[in-house]
């Protein structure tokens, strides 16, 4: 069973909230995605840049923490505006069973990160070796 | 006139500048989830002892009606949404978009299910927009 814990320093971290809530509800709305989050491994940082706001999530053995800042050497690292930060969890995923794991690249949510990709609005470090990390992140949190 | 926040009036035409925005209805066809509560914690400034919140029933991107209560009652809505006044103030004046608001822990949600917010982020982005349209006495911060 996956635990998911927002650690002492990021308690008044609003993101740091806000993704610890969204990992919980979904877990509860989708338990099946507790095997997803079961195999996570690895730092994730997120730094919100305009909103000066930055967590760490350390995934570890089924037990996810949130953390406050970037916390040791991240595996991957996503930086951007707080708009395309706080879209990432309604990328839309593929409908054919088979692509489910991976963005629908029609869906209009996705196609606006793409977008903030090409213009440096997102950036995302740590690939092609995080990939993994983030697809399986990515469907922890996904909203639907 | 410029009406006073917060009160009953300003509650009430907050209800009309909703259902004025053509963008919320829009965005909010979909939601069905039930009545939102804005609490603004006590402030002297504002002359509340107590928490005080506006409770918006909406439904299918109508206002269905809005209410004026104490923050007790407040938490019988759906989704409660917190703040102090400088907060509130700073989201319903423009100046502080209500996504970035919640990641800098300006507001907090303290009841209800966040992907839903989340998924309906555009509408709740014009909700607090339609409050633009009333021309608002806010007391000094």
């Amino acid at each position: 069973m996956a635990s998911i814990t927002i650690a002492p320093s990021a308690e008044d971290n609003g993101l740091a909230n806000m993704l610890a809530t969204i990992m919980r509800q979904n877990l509860e709305d989708h338990p099946e995605r507790a095997k997803v989050l079961g195999h996570l491994d690895g730092r994730l940082a997120i730094f919100a840049e305009d909103a000066e706001v930055a967590i760490t999530w350390v995934f570890e053995r089924g037990e996810a923490t949130v953390h406050d800042g970037i916390v040791g050497i991240p595996d991957l690292t996503i930086r951007g505006g707080f708009e395309p930060i706080g879209d990432m969890s309604r990328m839309e995923s593929a409908k054919h069973p088979l692509l489910k794991h991976f963005p629908d690249p029609r869906g209009p949510v996705n196609q606006s990160m793409w977008k903030a990709l090409r213009h440096g609005q997102l950036r995302i470090h740590g690939l092609p070796r995080g990939l993994p990390l983030l697809l399986a992140f990515g469907e922890v949190m996904q909203i639907e | 006139m410029a009406l006073r926040f917060p009160s009953l009036e300003w509650t009430h035409a907050f209800r009309d500048a909703v259902n004025a925005n053509a963008a919320y209805r829009q965005a909010g066809k979909d939601w069905t989830h039930g009545k939102v509560a804005y609490v603004i914690k006590a402030d002297a400034r504002l002359g509340t002892e107590k928490d005080m919140a506006m409770v918006l029933d909406l439904h299918q991107g109508q206002c269905r009606g809005a209410e004026y209560v104490d923050g007790e009652t407040a938490k019988a809505a759906d989704f409660v949404i917190v703040a102090d006044y400088p907060k509130w103030r700073e989201v319903l004046g423009g100046t502080v978009d209500p996504t970035k608001a919640m990641m800098q822990n300006k507001l907090k949600l303290e009841k209800g299910h966040l992907p839903t917010i989340v998924k309906f982020v555009i509408a709740s982005k014009e909700l607090v927009r339609s409050a633009l349209a009333i021309d608002t006495d806010y007391p000094a911060v």
